[in-house]
């Protein structure tokens, strides 16, 4: 037992997907219920620290169970606990397998105690979670699921970069506070922002999660940018620049969510708007703040999934997730509608539901601290969510106008899963200070004033009111299916196009050969094109003759260097 | 006991001829692998006895050093000692390969005695302190592995064994040169003895010529940047075997011989401070990372694209040296063990490819990962390991050497490190997408490779993962011969 | 199994009794001028007996909230508009060629 107390929590679920290979039938589905329940018990007994690993020369630690790690190992394990329960239907073990070795990796990453161990399991989650992407084996699916895998491992590398010159600046590898403005910190300030999708470095999230499989996106809703959350909740707490860039977060994907169609593309905005909340509450960093990000991250888990839930039990029934597409469904889904309303007023905040009472959090904190344009901000942006999630996902999806569609409810684990997220969000929002007692620090908070109350019915009332007419009155413009340019255009446009022109331009060149340096300039280019393809110069091995040359050619440089190097010395 | 250095030697020289004259297909290959399990058990015990820290000297045939010949055993050449023989052991047991070969069974004695006699002489060159001995042992392993290539069932394969020859030769004859030069200034062969004699003659133009002609010629048989024209051929046309074991260890030995000229025998702080080495290897070791992916980015066949990204990963471990610091020397030797692990696995792997496909070509991969799901697991980690993703060797490796980069103050270079990095992950990608992601073709074989072949490849890859998280076996040693070959060990 | 759905345009739906019908929409609009006057009332009520204590000026002004709201969904659906003049291709944009 001893043994297993000394690795972190994360690693059983790791484990036990080996195991999934050799089991099948109802055999399989219980290990796939129990592990996560397994884990969630590894996580209760784990000591505050495992003992230090000696790893070529560097002291790692693998355990470092400190009360932040331990609340998002809570929400994650209950996330775990619902995504495997959503997919347990599922025929296909490759992505029992992803889901399991992902969430075990994002849990693994909480508790480690040194920028090594969270870049191998940072590593870890980007590997098992883009199975999921790819299980959907479609075209599609596998390029997003490229794009994908680059940013998340070009994420790591820029982790690993910033740990080893951290590491050199002060001689320690410990995850802690970290400065932002020595080198190493604000490289690894970039690799958490890339996770946790700030602004200009998002797209990957809208990219790729509306092309993962109907229970991947729920798993990779939960665990990606969470992590991230949590790694600069730890390393970058106060950092005065985390505010506008949260605000900026919680600000555009409105607008973005306003035009697109796709419904688990609308989630995957209103998910970066959310994770804005949570940068600011770390940008903000006082303890109210800070806990006020743990408690929005966990409810925020918990409705999100649900959300991505629904739409994926709406696409799993009906086949495509268009908002234009859809409609009516609230006829032949009813159960799976009344959940998708929990998730929905629950992430607009309404009052008794788990999103306003954690919210408030960090604007009270955001208040207090007198940051009056990021409050005032995130106000608006409040509004926002209530658009694009609160009414928009349901609305379009089980309302708007009958499209005709006539299909069956969800199946039953889905339906259980939804419900036991949606009884989640209710249980939190009823009873507060469950979840609050969980928090890295103490909050002494009380969510149901008369003033708070009210004001949250006013604000969502009368958002949802301007919704209603501007529909009514034809301004809110039309769904649409269609393509939204976003950050991605630079690399699947701009970069390709950029490719072409430059081939356009050698062609040109080419053209233009008859001067000499036009002639010198193409020669380059078809050298340089030319020479690493296998008939080419440095792709083909050459003769012994050729061999010889660049020897005595070698050899004449070195005696040359070393005679003046003895030379000058002399 | 006190024999085990020359019997590390005498053993595989000796079964050698033996194989020849028992000849029957079936007991030679026992023999054969018998003898080389003995070598590594020989190796073993001698790395044992290095590792407190002293060097073991044998005088061969009872004369004194600097006239008789000495084998002098410390920590850095135990360790190629095991990784040769261990490299040996593993993979000699596959044998030529069978399907539709061109050696027929009557002749297959000749792979195993050329086998043996490649890695007596390689073992010979890493265990001998004497440097003409070392010109020696150098020609014997090239000798044998020429025959090696050319038992290759394609046509190519002659024709890359006679140019790897005449590379070879002229590499050989440098080296032969340079042995000269120092001879003629020092009147001693013996390297301890040189270390001695060296510094009062360092001045003179000979010395400077002597280590000219050492590093290029050595340089051949590395196939450093842009002398590593041989190697892509004579990789892909070689039985798959050999490939494992050539690709592995043969271009190993030359980097301990050229780090033990430059650090033991010549001296840090001649070699990098007057002479400057470090000028002259470090671009040839970034070209050699670059180009040598790029070029496996290119390559059509698996063995090639291998072949291509040994080039490359030859930077790395040049890259090593060529900062003259104990850091980056623990990465270059500690690469010598992780590397040969990784690809001597990865080699294996074709072999498994090669027996049920009789083919290489990354057309013809497509879709195997399912029929052969073990072989492509192998290739996948392996893969790992080549662009050093953690929890691989690879990655051990690369560790060192971004630090050494670092603090050597040259970030530039470490940020290389990780560049080339990335072109790994394109060539292995190429591989793996092709393996996973396309349908099977038609004539794709039913089953997985024989156990045979795959059971090998799983000890090396499975050898990988773990030296790739406990690293005091590698690691470990290499830093305590980095620090022993700093301070002057001859 | 399901027939293919015209796109958004078709809301009216004549006056059919379902959630989605036109009827239920616009009485969804009397309920929530209903809901939003009864939370002013509330709101009035707090003012009367002096019991809101926001950390700024403006959360003590009446109707502040609500004004916040609708205002920023107009302004939210109109950038919405606006964004899409911009960013809006078709949807096989990334495919084609």
């Amino acid at each position: 037992m001893s043994a297993i107390s000394a690795l972190p929590p994360g690693t059983l679920l790791i484990a036990g997907a080996l195991l999934l290979p050799l089991l099948r039938g109802a055999a399989l589905k219980a290990w796939l219920l129990a592990l996560p329940l397994l884990s969630f018990a590894h996580q209760l007994q784990a000591p505050e620290a495992g003992p230090p690993l000696q790893f070529f020369g560097l002291e790692l630690v693998l355990l470092r169970a400190d009360p932040l790690a331990l609340a998002f190992g809570v929400v994650f394990h209950l996330a775990a606990l619902i995504a495997a329960l959503y997919a347990l239907q599922l025929q296909d073990r490759m992505q029992h397998a992803a889901g399991l070795l992902y969430a075990g990796a994002a849990i693994a990453a909480l508790f480690a105690g040194d920028l090594i161990t969270l870049f191998i399991f940072w590593e870890f989650t980007a590997l098992a979670s883009v199975l999921l992407i790819w299980a959907r084996r479609s075209e599609r699916a596998r390029h997003a699921g490229l794009r994908y895998l680059v940013v998340q491992v070009g994420s790591g590398v820029l982790l690993l970069a910033g740990a080893a010159l951290h590491y050199r600046a002060t001689g320690s590898l410990a995850f802690g506070a970290l400065a932002p403005q020595s080198p190493g910190g604000a490289l690894i300030l970039l690799a958490f922002g890339v996770k946790a999708a700030f602004p200009l470095l998002h797209n990957w999230l809208q990219d790729a999660y509306p092309e993962a499989t109907v229970t991947g996106t729920v798993f990779l809703s939960a665990f990606t940018t969470k992590l991230a959350i949590y790694a600069l909740a730890r390393g970058f707490a106060g950092t005065e620049l985390l505010i506008p860039i949260g605000v900026t977060m919680t600000f555009f994907p409105i607008f973005y969510a306003v035009v697109e169609n796709d419904m688990r593309r609308v989630l995957a905005y209103s998910l970066n708007n959310q994770l804005g909340y949570m940068v600011v509450g770390i940008g903000v960093g006082t303890p109210l703040a800070l806990s006020g990000t743990v408690a929005h991250a966990f409810s925020h888990i918990i409705y999100k999934s649900l959300l991505f839930m629904a739409m994926g039990a709406v696409l799993l029934r009906v086949g495509r997730i268009g908002a234009s597409q859809l409609g009516g469904l609230y006829r032949s889904m009813p159960w799976t509608t009344a959940f998708c309303i929990v998730g929905a007023v629950s992430i607009s905040g309404l009052p008794l539901f788990s999103g306003f009472i954690s919210k408030s959090l960090i604007l009270s904190a955001a208040a207090e601290q007198h940051h009056t344009v990021a409050w005032a901000m995130l106000i608006i942006a409040s509004a926002g969510v209530l658009k694009h999630s609160g009414i928009k996902i349901p609305y379009f999806a089980f309302f708007a106008h009958d499209s005709g569609l006539r299909v069956r409810e969800a199946p039953l684990p889905m339906l259980i899963a939804m419900g036991a997220a949606a009884t989640a969000c209710l249980v939190i929002g009823v009873w507060p200070q469950l979840l609050y007692d969980i928090l890295p620090h103490p909050v002494n908070y009380e969510p149901y004033t008369a003033a708070h109350v009210i004001g949250q019915l006013q604000l969502l009332l009368f958002a949802a009111l301007a919704f209603a007419l501007l529909l009514r009155f034809r301004i809110y413009p039309p769904e649409l299916r269609a393509t939204n340019l976003d950050t991605d255009w630079l690399y699947r446009r701009a970069l390709p196009a950029a490719i072409r022109a430059a081939a356009r331009a050698q062609r040109r060149l080419r053209a233009a050969a008859q001067t000499r340096a036009a002639r010198l300039g193409h020669a380059l280019i078809a050298w340089l094109r030319r020479h690493h393809t296998p008939p080419g110069l440095l792709g083909e091995p050459w003769s012994a003759g050729a061999t010889a040359l660049w020897a005595a050619l070698l050899l004449a440089a070195s005696l040359l260097l070393f005679y003046l190097r003895t030379a000058a010395a002399g | 006991m006190t024999h085990l250095p020359v019997l590390q030697i005498a053993l595989p020289l000796i079964a050698a001829p033996l194989c020849v004259l028992l000849r029957h297909a079936r007991a030679v290959q026992i023999f054969a692998v018998l003898v080389a399990w003995a070598c590594l058990g020989i190796a073993l015990a001698l790395l044992g006895a290095a590792l407190p820290g002293g060097a073991i000297s044998y005088e061969l045939g009872g004369w004194p050093a600097p006239l008789g010949i000495e084998y002098r055993v410390d920590l850095a050449n135990a360790f190629v000692l095991v990784v040769v023989s261990a490299l040996g052991a593993v993979v000699l047991p596959i044998g030529p390969g069978r399907r539709g070969h061109a050696v027929p069974p009557r002749r297959e004695y000749l792979f195993y005695a050329s086998f043996l006699l490649c890695m007596a002489g390689l073992m010979g060159v890493a265990i001998t302190g004497d440097i003409f001995n070392v010109f020696v042992f150098l020609e014997i392993s090239s000798l044998a592995a020429y025959t090696l290539i050319a038992l290759g069932r394609q046509r190519q394969a002659l024709r890359a064994a006679f140019s790897y020859l005449m590379m070879g030769t002229i590499g050989g004859t440098f080296v032969l040169i340079g042995i000269g030069f120092l001879y003629q200034m020092t009147g001693t062969l013996n390297m301890a003895d040189l270390q001695r004699l060296l510094p009062a003659v360092q001045q003179s133009r000979s010395v400077h010529a002597a280590f000219a002609f050492l590093t290029v010629g050595i340089g051949i048989k590395l196939a450093v940047f842009p002398l590593h024209q041989w190697l892509p051929n004579a990789y892909s046309f070689a039985p798959p075997a050999v490939s494992a074991f050539l690709a592995s260890t043969a271009t190993k030995v030359a980097y301990y011989l050229l780090v033990r000229l430059a650090f033991g025998v010549f001296g840090t702080a001649y070699v990098f401070g007057a002479l400057g080495l470090g000028a002259l290897l470090l671009p040839l070791a970034l070209l050699a990372m670059f180009v040598g992916a790029l070029a496996a980015i290119y390559q059509s066949d698996l063995k090639r694209l291998l072949a291509y990204s040994s080039v490359s990963q030859i930077g790395y471990m040049i890259l090593g040296l060529s900062f003259g610091t104990a850091t980056g020397l623990t990465g270059g030797l500690v690469h010598i063990a992780n590397h040969a692990l990784t690809k001597g696995g990865l080699f294996l792997a074709v072999a498994c490819i090669v027996a049920q496909t009789g083919s290489s070509a990354l057309s013809d991969l497509r879709g195997l990962s399912r029929r052969m799901p073990w072989t492509f697991a192998a290739i996948a980690i392996g893969g790992l390991g080549l662009i050093g993703a953690p929890g691989t060797a690879g990655f051990v490796s690369k560790w060192y050497l971004v630090l050494a980069a670092l603090s050597a103050g040259r970030p530039e270079v470490a940020f290389a490190v990780l560049l080339s990095s990335l072109l790994a992950g394109i060539y292995v990608w190429r591989v793996l997408e092709a393996a996973w992601f396309r349908d099977p073709v038609q004539s794709a074989p039913r089953g997985e490779a024989p156990l045979r072949i795959l059971i090998p490849t799983w000890v090396l890859i499975g050898a990988s993962l773990y030296f790739g998280v406990f690293t005091e076996w590698t690691a470990g040693i290499a830093e305590a011969a980095a620090r022993q070959l700093l301070e002057g060990a001859p | 199994m399901q027939q293919h759905s015209g796109n958004g345009g078709n809301g009216e739906q004549g006056a059919g009794g379902g959630l989605d019908s036109r009827r239920a929409g616009d009485w969804a609009i009397r309920l929530l001028c209903a809901a939003c006057l009864l939370v002013l009332l509330l709101d009035g009520l707090l003012h009367l007996f002096h019991a809101k204590h926001g950390h700024f000026a403006a959360e003590n002004w009446f109707g502040f909230y609500g004004a916040a709201g609708a205002l920023s969904i107009c302004g939210i659906v109109l950038g919405g508009r606006w964004l899409r003049r911009l960013v809006m291709r078709d949807e096989d944009y990334y495919e084609r060629d």
